[in-house]
């Protein structure tokens, strides 16, 4: 046990412990003196006691701890007999603490002051400096390659202000999304959600891109993630996942808007590939047709050529159009002299006095259309087209690029005419002109231009012909300012859409659409990819991985593709081309089911988050500014 | 169990229920799309403030502010939630950015420095109360300077009684190394035993030489050395459990200034 009497007042020196300084001689473990260093960190031990004047006489006055008055006594000046060196007291550890605890911060905050300030292009370790103090963690890949010169002002505005402005940023909110949307576009409002347009009225919480989206996680973090509770947090009837609770699939899904190739599948399956004749033609899977190497959210027919033209491709060339047909006229006001003079003596021409019309048609609906008069009365017609036929022979194709020029449609003249020889529709001409057919020296093997005794003739020669394309798509947008012109315009277009003869063959198979209610009609030539749902996703692909389509047969009900796509025997197909309307559609698929897609996607099986087939934004796209990346 | 150890129970199981508050309202700020970094960024900044206020705690002892005793308690306490909060606001425990990461490893070091204080102040008192004697740290160089002293006139005094030199020239040679200041620093920290074997091979070397007058000052000498042994000890444990705050208390400084930083730059950038 220690002495307690060792610190009795006359026997041991008082402690100090808040004293800055220790004892020289104490720290270099000699006898350190009992005064110890004065305050100010001078010795406090040269001398050992300070001696008192009593009356003139000096007295010691050491400390009974130091063992009282000494032996000398003090000098006759009054100095102290028992002096020594001065020792050079030291810090006590105390002191170094606080030394420390000042000097650390401070190393933190000129580092900082450092690392901030040296931001100068001048300097090549400007760039380093400027990370260590600011940097906040890498961008992901796809953001990191956008910031370029501008670097953090890119997306933070303050970034490189003035030190007070850069400070009273600190107090007012940071617009991250206005930064976010220079380079991302959306179709709809940024901040709302889903950039969805609300009902007027309608209450709906305003969102900020840096809501889901926060940076600086590194290279390859997820910045896109949303769990389903943060779906759940804004949607008016949670649920608990796909498997329980989800709403049911509307009654129509996927189905929604019509194909724009009228291909029945149910006519083709169950009817057509059953005929013998074709039964080597027949495709062995759903994959022979579809392109499964590229299938996403659709998997697209192959075109014509590879799909369908090996049973339909002869029957083209056969549907011919009559753009001219040389009609019935009462008399002739045409100037034989004139024409003799144009075409030459005809010894077959008949004797002008004698005249009768070699025709006994009635005009084109096409030319009827495009001079703008009645196709039925050689009294309204007769003058006009003799006039036609005149400068036709006169001038070969221009009387026709004037006349349809002329016409109320907007047509592609180099597109409608492309391939008409001016020379033959001369000769065609001269012949008319004398009240004779025109016989065709040949007949023509590859499609294209010709006329034939009384009417000029298109034939195309394949699949996507563009002059039929072109008078097709003519008759599909043709109008008129009167409700004559409007008939005979309608009468053009039936003409040219009817599946039964002529060029109307193409619309057994592409859908005629009005997209709007006061739309114009257009003709679907391309295959129709839906886009209208933005905010649901699905894979083709990685579900055809899994039933293995190569080796899928379509007459096996119970895999493959059949899977999920059921044929709809009874779905009145036909009747959703009937009229122009896309949404008026009746798919010969059965509709999908939620409990087909609950068979994997449930609890404890294959990922039923929300992200999987939902996504957030509308039609995300990005601003030019991206593409040309401006910084 | 006393009232202290229900005390400190109480402050463990009041930081678990608080921890678990702040993990629910974190996710539910998440849920909400709401920056649940920001939430406990706050509580971080809190935490941090309050265990630097241990150390004015301690300054103003004049104050009744709560006994000594729940305020370390307090502290190891909220020590140990600070850490659980990091990874919380963090989400990680290795963040990205190069200041943060400074930020990261400047608290990973406090804590450890803490931890390693906690542990110090735990184990070394049990230590030195072994020893059976008390010094106070600030008189073990005037302990050391006597002992020295006492030895020297010791050994002074055999030579001039015995009239051999064998114990004087043993001393000189060997244990004025070890009477001259604290000796076997490292061997104390680790509880090693190698200076009590140290003083027990010098008496056993030179016992053999010595006739019977001198081994009666040896056996003096060798208490002598004991006792500085003893002193050693104090000096290492007790400067230990002092010179640990000369690392936690300015990492602590540096902490809460990069902390202030931090704070900064999110609301300059981010908020």
């Amino acid at each position: 046990m220690m002495d307690r009497s060792r610190f009795d007042f006359d026997r041991s020196a008082y402690e100090r412990p808040n004293n800055a300084h220790v004892c020289g001689r104490g720290a270099e473990w000699g006898t350190p003196c009992r005064h110890g260093p004065n305050y100010d960190g001078t010795c406090g031990g040269v001398a050992e006691c300070t001696p008192y004047n009593n009356r003139g006489r000096w007295e010691c006055r050491r400390a009974q701890a130091a063992g009282g008055p000494c032996e000398n006594g003090p000098g006759p000046d009054g100095t102290c007999g028992c002096t020594q060196p001065p020792c050079a007291p030291r810090r006590t550890l105390r002191q170094h603490r606080w030394r420390i605890s000042v000097i650390a911060p401070g190393l933190v905050v000129a580092a900082l002051a450092a690392f901030t300030h040296l931001t100068s292009e001048a300097d090549i370790f400007a760039e380093i400096f400027r990370i260590g103090a600011l940097d906040a963690g890498e961008l992901t890949d796809r953001h990191a390659g956008f910031t370029g010169a501008q670097s953090c002002k890119t997306c933070h505005s303050a970034h490189g202000a003035q030190p007070m402005v850069w400070l009273a940023s600190a107090f007012s909110e940071n617009d991250m999304t206005k930064a976010c949307v220079s380079c991302h576009t959306f179709g709809g409002p940024v901040s709302a959600p889903h950039n969805a347009i609300f009902a007027a009225g309608k209450k709906v919480r305003q969102t900020e891109c840096a809501m889901c989206h926060t940076e600086h996680k590194g290279p390859d973090a997820d910045i896109s993630g949303l769990s389903d509770e943060q779906c759940a947090s804004c949607h008016e009837k949670p649920f608990t996942n796909f498997s329980i609770g989800h709403p049911d699939f509307s009654k129509q899904f996927p189905h929604f808007r019509r194909t724009s190739i009228k291909f029945s599948h149910a006519s083709h399956l169950g009817k057509h590939f059953q005929d013998k004749r074709v039964a080597k033609d027949v495709p062995a899977s759903c994959t022979t047709c579809h392109q499964a190497e590229s299938a996403d959210r659709t998997v697209e027919p192959l075109g014509f050529e590879e799909a369908c033209a090996t049973c339909h491709a002869d029957q083209i060339p056969k549907r011919k159009l009559v753009v001219l047909r040389l009609p019935e006229f009462d008399e002739s006001d045409i100037d034989r002299e004139a024409v003799v003079e144009l075409c030459g003596p005809n010894e077959e021409a008949e004797a002008e006095d004698e005249y009768e019309s070699i025709s006994s048609d009635e005009m084109s609906e096409i030319s009827a259309y495009m001079m703008g008069l009645p196709s039925d009365d050689p009294g309204e017609y007769g003058g006009a087209f003799q006039e036609l036929v005149m400068g036709m022979a006169e001038d070969g194709t221009t009387p026709l690029v004037e006349m349809l020029k002329g016409s109320a449609a907007t047509v592609d003249l180099a597109q409608l005419l492309a391939g008409l020889n001016p020379e033959a529709a001369k000769r065609m001409a001269c012949a008319w002109a004398v009240n004779l057919e025109y016989e065709l020296p040949a007949e023509p093997a590859f499609g294209g231009w010709y006329g034939d005794l009384l009417e000029l003739i298109y034939r195309p020669s394949g699949h996507a012909d563009p002059v039929l394309m072109g008078w097709l798509n003519l008759a599909v947008a043709a109008g008129g300012e009167d409700e004559e012109a409007l008939e005979r315009a309608e009468e053009m277009r039936a003409r040219l859409l009817s599946p039964k003869e002529g060029p109307g063959a193409c619309i057994k198979c592409h859908a005629v659409t009005r997209d709007a209610e006061d739309g114009p009609l257009r003709i679907e030539w391309r295959y129709h990819k839906d886009e209208a749902r933005s905010y649901q996703s699905y894979s083709h692909w990685r579900h055809l991985g899994l039933i293995d389509p190569q080796g899928v047969k379509l007459a096996d009900p119970n895999k493959g593709c059949t899977t999920c796509h059921r044929l709809d025997a009874n779905a009145d197909f036909e009747a959703g081309f009937k009229d122009y309307d896309p949404a008026t559609y009746s798919s010969n698929f059965v509709s999908m089911k939620k409990e087909t897609c609950v068979q994997c996607h449930a609890q404890g099986r294959v990922r039923q988050d929300c992200q999987l087939c939902h996504t957030y934004h509308k039609e995300p796209a990005f601003t030019e500014r991206v593409t040309r990346n401006e910084n | 169990m006393n009232l202290i150890r229900i005390r400190h129970l109480m402050i463990w199981l009041a930081a678990g229920i608080v921890f678990d508050l702040l993990l629910v309202e974190g996710r539910s700020v998440q849920v909400q799309l709401e920056s649940p970094s920001e939430l406990t960024g706050y509580w971080m900044l809190g935490t941090i403030i309050f265990l630097a206020l241990f150390n004015l705690r301690k300054r103003l002892s004049m104050l009744p502010l709560g006994n000594a005793s729940t305020w370390l308690t307090l502290h190891v306490v909220i020590g140990v939630f600070a850490l659980a909060v990091f990874w919380l606001h963090t989400r990680t425990i290795w963040p990205n950015g190069m200041y943060e990461k400074t930020l990261a490893i400047l608290f990973y070091l406090t804590v450890l420095s803490g931890i390693i204080g906690y542990l110090i102040q735990r184990i070394y008192p049990r230590l030195i109360t072994q020893t059976g004697i008390e010094v106070i740290f600030e008189r073990i160089p005037l302990r050391v300077s006597e002992l020295r002293q006492k030895a020297e006139a010791l050994v002074l005094e055999c030579c001039d009684q015995t009239r051999v030199d064998t114990l004087g020239r043993h001393y000189l040679d060997s244990l004025q190394w070890f009477f001259s200041r604290p000796r076997f620093t490292f061997n104390h920290i680790v509880g090693s035993q190698r200076s009590r074997q140290w003083l027990k091979h010098q008496d056993e070397a030179v016992r053999r030489y010595l006739n019977e007058d001198e081994r009666k000052y040896l056996d003096d000498l060798s208490r002598l050395a004991r006792q500085k042994e003893h002193i050693d000890l104090h000096y290492t444990l007790q400067g230990a459990m002092k010179r640990w705050l000369l690392v936690h208390i300015p990492l602590t400084a540096a902490l809460l200034a990069l902390s202030f930083w931090h704070f900064l730059v999110v609301n300059v950038y981010s908020l």
